[in-house]
């Protein structure tokens, strides 16, 4: 057999018609027409959904492709965030300071992969979860860049004089963000790049005799998933309009990890999905707690118990995560429908 | 007559683990478009040949060349560019991943495209990713992988899945094939099937094939030269013929009769 005919079609974006299109076009509406229908409250919490999407498909990437555990993406984040800040101060204006954010935060990202050409999985994991309280501890006492524990007010985007500080703005420019990086992902895992941080991922000596260039390889996913953390770290400061170190704790970085685990690792789209459980879990707890306990919801270790708790059931009943279970649950609904459309 | 260049040279090899000498100056060379087997008892070495020349181990000793170039020096990734490609004796493919992914990536040693391109899949990447996919589906009907394209290779069958890691290695466009024990755990249907395979591939791919091979119907079968080794050290080398009524081999591998 040759190659098939259609092959060029599929693999162009527009070429992928049909159902999943389908459902991405609605989904992409539903997200451009929210705003319109919601509270700054919920804008700004489905904004948080967006950022944490785009720091996820970086560990996506990292972990569920590269095979890398990081116990450390806040520390990308928050150099993101600084970054990002720092240079708006100085006046370089919005533009420069997301630049930043990407670039100091890849070459960060590159520093990490060193001990991964030599360190595997818990090993690794340690030291990535090092180098997040270094970063931290950075960020609490280079005061003149950070403003320290104290921590630092962010001005709204400033593009070219026009001010982007409303909620509904950082709403599309995150989406629109999280889009793009959405994209890039995707196409690197069709092509040889993705393809070979698999490869490593699966066998390392495998790849290594097939030509890929493990060193270079570690690095390239090290650096892409934080440049995307970077990326994500400077929206993320703009959408809180403050930053300090204790918002870039070994906390954030779990949270990351377990969105990745809730949602399915190994899958882009689970990523969106996991993203938005880490939003709106919590939300809907507190709403169902504030039932019982007449408004007084103030729980403070209500988070971890219940992203624990998730993470645990998920693991037990469906390792493959959210992805998978909408996966069947969709494959299910069609059968049915088209049973039903048969009798 | 005119000269033929042998296509791998190796000369002297060594590896030492301390005091264990697990292969002592082994020197051989294999011609272009030649079956060569190497045959030895456990522990003779054969494998640990095949991971030198593949650089995955660091020889104590010795040179391997490549068409007159030497190898020992160069990493391991840079192997399949110059025509090297092996399998393993224990299966090593990316079990996570497709059937058409696993010999997409070792059409991928081809590959031109640089990160940003494949991140903006401009129309070079497009063109690479089709040429790619058209080579990977000349191979999948060569080795009838067909049903597989699509499969996860982790759920595959252990026979299917020695059949995916052959044609990951064929996607490489090898000069020189290396396999690690083709026939092992196949059944008897299945190794003359193998055979087959092999000879189709010298015909086809015009590949030198090494290999190393406990299962003497198929290094009788099909080799054009047998390597004997014993303990690191080379016993024999010529035809199967040769190989088979050689006293030193029947008296290492079989015992004194």
């Amino acid at each position: 057999m040759q190659t098939p005919a259609d092959y060029r079609s599929e693999l162009t974006i527009a070429g992928r018609a049909g159902r999943q299109g389908l459902i991405g076009v609605a989904a992409l509406i539903v997200i451009a027409i929210i705003p319109w229908f919601h509270s700054n409250y919920w804008i700004s919490q489905l904004t948080f959904v967006a950022i944490y999407a785009i720091a996820g498909f970086g560990l996506q990437i990292l972990l569920g492709f590269a095979g890398q555990v990081s116990l450390g993406q806040a520390a990308f984040l928050a150099s993101g965030a600084y970054a990002c800040s720092y240079v708006e101060r100085l006046g370089f204006g919005s533009p420069a300071g997301f630049a930043a954010a990407v670039i100091v935060s890849t070459l960060l990202g590159l520093l990490v992969a060193l001990p991964a050409l030599r360190m595997a999985g818990l090993y690794l994991g340690i030291a990535t979860m090092s180098f997040g309280f270094i970063i931290e501890e950075v960020a609490a006492r280079w005061s003149s860049v950070t403003g320290g524990n104290a921590g630092t007010v962010v001005a709204a985007i400033e593009v070219g004089g026009v001010s982007l500080g409303q909620p509904w703005q950082i709403y599309y420019l995150s989406w629109l963000f999280c889009l793009m990086v959405l994209l890039l992902s995707y196409n690197l895992l069709r092509t040889p790049t993705g393809r070979a941080m698999q490869a490593i991922r699966d066998s390392e000596i495998a790849a290594r005799s097939s030509g890929v260039r493990v060193a270079q390889t570690k690095g390239i996913a090290f650096s892409l998933s934080a440049a995307f953390a970077g990326l994500a770290g400077a929206l993320y400061s703009h959408a809180l309009g403050f930053i300090s170190p204790e918002q870039f704790t070994i906390s954030m970085s779990l949270d990351l990890l377990v969105m990745i685990l809730i949602g399915g690792l190994g899958t882009l789209r689970g990523v969106l999905f996991g993203a938005v459980f880490l939003v709106v879990s919590p939300e809907l707890m507190q709403a169902v707690l504030g039932m019982f306990t007449s408004g007084n919801t103030e729980l403070p270790g209500l988070r971890p118990l219940l992203f624990g708790g998730s993470l645990i059931l998920v693991l037990l009943f469906q390792p493959d995560g959210i992805d998978a279970m909408v996966s069947r649950t969709g494959a299910w609904l069609i059968r049915h429908a088209v049973s039903w459309r048969r009798r | 007559m005119a000269t033929d260049p042998a296509l791998l040279t190796v000369s002297d090899l060594a590896l030492h683990f301390g005091g264990v000498k697990a292969v002592d100056g082994v020197s051989f060379s294999v011609k272009h478009g030649e079956i060569f087997a190497i045959i030895g008892p456990n522990g003779a070495g054969k494998t640990t040949i095949f991971n030198m020349v593949s650089r995955i181990y660091a020889p104590t000793r010795g040179t391997i060349e490549l068409e007159g170039e030497e190898l020992s020096l160069l990493p391991s990734h840079s192997l399949p560019s110059l025509g090297v490609a092996r399998t393993f004796q224990n299966i090593e493919l990316f079990a996570g991943t497709t059937v058409l992914s696993n010999i997409l990536l070792g059409c991928q040693v081809h590959r031109r495209t640089g990160l940003i391109s494949e991140l903006l899949f401009t129309p070079g990447a497009l063109r690479q990713e089709i040429a790619f996919r058209d080579r990977a589906e000349q191979i999948i009907s060569f080795l009838d992988l067909g049903p597989y394209r699509h499969v996860e290779v982790a759920s595959l069958p252990y026979g299917t899945r020695k059949t995916v890691e052959l044609a990951r290695a064929l996607a490489i466009g090898p000069k020189l094939l290396l396999l690690d024990e083709p026939s092992s755990g196949l059944n008897a249907e299945e190794t003359h099937h193998v055979s087959q395979l092999i000879l189709g591939i010298r015909e086809r791919f015009k590949t030198a094939v090494v290999m190393v091979e406990h299962d003497m119907n198929l290094v009788n079968n099909i080799s054009d030269r047998v390597l004997a080794l014993v303990a690191g050290r080379v016993l024999a080398e010529g035809t199967p013929e040769e190989i088979r009524n050689n006293d030193a081999v029947k008296s290492a591998y079989l015992g004194d009769g």
